[in-house]
């Protein structure tokens, strides 16, 4: 009996793709199409195909990782690359580096939702949304996997409805045409990585799932290519309506978009307000995600088993909620997402898995 | 219960307590019955005064609340009786949101601006207040974006008093949501607008609203050079412009032959638009036009059965005629150096590299252009009994 209260809850296949898929995206979601149009200008749809290339490579990384050390996660995967203090210090990296991204995650977000709280203080709507995430983080892997089949799902539904609605409605201000300068194409890029700031969850549910041969592959892949069909058709449904220009001057250009569509006579006029409803609960169950991983992180690192996470939930959610309160503006949230949280994206999601994979290998190698 | 339990039941109910002062929407509560909505918002220039604006807000009023509200330039409907009964503030100020305030001192009621149906612009505002208006509508947050922009030659304030069933800018919306007819007038909302003032190689467009003894006239188009309103098109080249853009649709025509004429009622329309640069010569412009229509008179007045070169015969006319008055039309937008097709943008798709030409010298590009035009027209004639 003991034994079986200690095995893992196995999440299934849907599960585990789901809980991927709702860990990323948020960060810049909102205005990556302006990142992409204010970087690579006339190559903005160049620099998005280029990063959906790069979420690919990003997404293979990962998968071989996981099987190559399977059922270990977190910081036990880094103390077979980099030794046991080394591990803690990149740890401790992740950890700091995810705290910031969350809490610009919720300030973006609240950000976006002000338009229609007015007159809400801000501290409010942050102190909500923090306080369900850290509810929903408490619940465990099991209970955010089992949400996120329902939540993510939703939220893709509504967001491909109101691309579709988009584009069936536009006067189309925009037309694919062949790249005009490369290295304003792979700047777009190198700006809109933070865009799947947030797969290194994947890493951290290594344990939790069932490895079958090419599983982990699959997962990854399914999630990135669902998310790349969701950018591009974002992308294109935003830069068809506003035309390149207009982007360019929108602080969140995607939920613009959103807010536009209408129905008249249908039993919902305001459908992208409808929408926009569903991506709050994406957002609280995204938020929850990673307090649930920093706190599983945090556990591993004083050599506690995962189980304990939740001695850490209470106080890493205070920890986002006061940064995402400090941050003045939303200027300030690009500054930092800008000069800060896009080198650590690439060091994260590319840098530090590459060589835990390399080295980890052939230490592995070494000692059989 | 252990300790912990109570502990973590106690930060549950807390949590709870938190979040249920969400659910009415925090501070942003307010009673509809103390709102008022305005639906209409006019702005004129002030002759002696550049820098100030006249603006007139709309607001509707209903039953007897009506008679406790005053402010400037109030006026009812003439169906008083009815609900359909509105009221007018008129303020001056230099902009939109300092006359918004000074305009909520005459009333008790908050003013909420999340539901404004038209925007009427006065044609003789100038460049920059036009640009300063258009931006600070888009930068207010609380502000409906997808409300209807148009323009007159007349007075804002007037044509906001003109009495009728609705209030004018109830009717100026409904006439641009509701009648599916598109041939004599332009829809533009405020966000395509503000969209094409951005835009490189497109000149913005609005109706154009005119008030009658009892009604208002929403006809023709309101070609804005960058941000300056500077002439207004009539119903024939409103008509070609739409055709030009694909959107033409829902209205009869009727087709000249020599002496004769014939009636089609088109329900469809698609444009395709290119333009190309080669040396140092002018643009070539070309547009490819398809229609589709039944024929609802034909030439002998239903005495004759329509054969099938017949038909053909008509077809070929309605397309030369079709031809003919789009040519028109764009010799008159090219002597304006106002393309407000969007063959610029056309150009633009093609050669990206060619952005700040387009940008800076569109317009003079425009009117020395070669314009190629190709009509293809569809008809067909069934009787239907119902």
């Amino acid at each position: 009996l003991q034994q079986i209260t200690n095995q893992k809850y196995k999440l299934h296949w849907f599960q585990t793709e789901e809980l991927l898929s709702s860990s990323y995206l948020p960060l810049i979601f909102w205005f990556f199409p302006r990142i992409a149009v204010e970087r690579s200008q006339a190559d903005a749809f160049w620099a998005v195909l280029g990063i959906i290339i790069v979420g690919l490579i990003v997404a293979a990384l990962h998968a071989v990782l996981n099987d190559t050390f399977p059922s270990v996660s977190g910081i036990a995967m880094l103390n077979i690359a980099f030794g046991k203090w080394l591990a803690k210090g990149i740890g401790f990296v992740y950890l700091a580096a995810y705290l910031l991204y969350c809490a610009v995650c919720v300030y973006f977000f609240v950000d976006m939702l002000r338009p229609f709280h007015m007159h809400t203080p801000r501290f409010v709507m942050i102190i909500a949304l923090c306080l369900v995430a850290m509810y929903g983080a408490t619940r465990g892997v099991e209970t955010l996997a089992r949400v996120s089949t329902g939540v993510h799902l939703s939220a893709i539904i509504g967001l491909t409805i109101s691309v579709i609605i988009t584009f069936a409605d536009t006067d189309w201000y925009w037309r694919p045409h062949l790249p005009v300068s490369w290295s304003l194409s792979f700047h777009g890029v190198y700006c809109l990585l933070p865009l799947y700031f947030g797969f290194n969850l994947f890493l951290m549910i290594n344990p939790y799932y069932e490895h079958k041969p090419h599983r982990s592959l699959a997962y990854a892949f399914l999630s990135m290519v669902k998310t790349g069909f969701i950018v591009m058709a974002t992308f294109i449904a935003v830069i068809a309506r506003f035309g390149e220009e207009s982007t360019q001057n929108m602080v969140y250009p995607v939920s613009s978009m959103i807010q536009l569509i209408r129905l008249n006579g249908w039993i919902i006029e305001r459908v992208g307000i409808f929408a926009i409803t569903i991506v709050i609960v994406f957002t609280v169950l995204f938020t929850s995600n990673h307090i649930w991983a920093l706190s599983t992180l945090t556990a591993q690192s004083l050599n506690l088993p995962d189980e304990k996470f939740h001695y850490f939930v209470y106080p890493l959610a205070a920890i986002i909620l006061i940064i995402a309160l400090i941050i003045p503006n939303e200027d300030v949230a690009e500054q930092i997402v800008a000069i800060v949280l896009t080198p650590l994206v690439w060091l994260i999601l590319i840098g530090i898995p590459l060589t835990v994979l390399v080295l980890g290998s052939m230490r592995r190698k070494k000692h059989t | 219960m252990t300790t912990r339990g109570w502990i973590r039941s106690v930060v549950k109910l807390g949590c709870s307590i938190v979040l249920l002062l969400t659910v009415p929407g925090c501070w942003d509560y307010q009673r509809i019955n103390y709102r008022d909505q305005i639906i209409g918002i006019g702005v004129d220039p002030l002759p002696n005064n550049p820098n100030q604006m006249l603006f007139t807000f709309q607001i509707p009023t209903f039953g007897s609340t009506s008679s406790n509200q005053s402010g400037q330039g109030e006026q009812k409907s003439s169906a008083a009786s009815s609900t359909q009964v509105f009221k007018n503030y008129s303020v001056t100020g230099e902009s939109f949101n300092e006359a918004l305030t000074s305009a909520q001192t005459e009333s008790d009621w908050t003013f909420f601006i999340g539901n404004i149906e038209a925007i009427v612009l006065n044609e003789h505002l100038t460049k920059n207040q036009v640009q300063g208006l258009v931006a600070e509508f888009i930068r207010t947050a609380q502000m409906n974006s997808t409300t209807t922009l148009v323009a007159t030659p007349v007075s804002a304030r007037q044509l906001l008093e003109t009495g009728g069933e609705a209030a004018p800018a109830e009717t100026i919306n409904r006439y641009d949501e509701s009648v599916k007819q598109v041939a004599y007038k332009t829809r533009r909302k405020l966000w395509e607008f503000w969209r094409d003032l951005n835009a490189v190689g497109i000149e913005p467009v609005t109706g154009v609203v005119t008030p009658q003894k009892d009604h208002l006239r929403i006809a023709g188009t309101m070609v804005f050079h960058q941000t300056k309103p500077e002439e207004e098109l009539g119903t024939d080249d409103t008509l070609s412009c739409n055709l030009l853009i694909g959107k033409a649709q829902g209205f009869s025509i009727l087709v000249h032959d020599g002496k004769q004429t014939f009636t089609v009622y088109v329900f469809k329309c698609r444009s395709n638009r290119s333009a190309a640069v080669s040396g140092q010569g002018p643009p070539n412009l070309k547009a490819r036009l398809h229609l589709w229509g039944f024929v609802e008179q034909d030439e002998s007045k239903g005495t004759l059965k329509l054969t099938e070169p017949e038909m053909a015969r008509y077809q070929a006319v309605m397309a030369r005629e079709i031809t003919a008055r789009i040519q028109a039309t764009i010799q008159h937008l090219q002597r304006d150096q106002a393309d407000t097709i969007g063959f610029g943008r056309a150009l633009l798709y093609t050669r990206p590299d060619l952005e700040s030409t387009i940008a800076e010298e569109w317009g003079n590009l425009f009117s020395t252009a070669r314009v190629n035009i190709e009509v293809k027209v569809s008809l067909i004639q069934k009787g239907r009994l119902i």
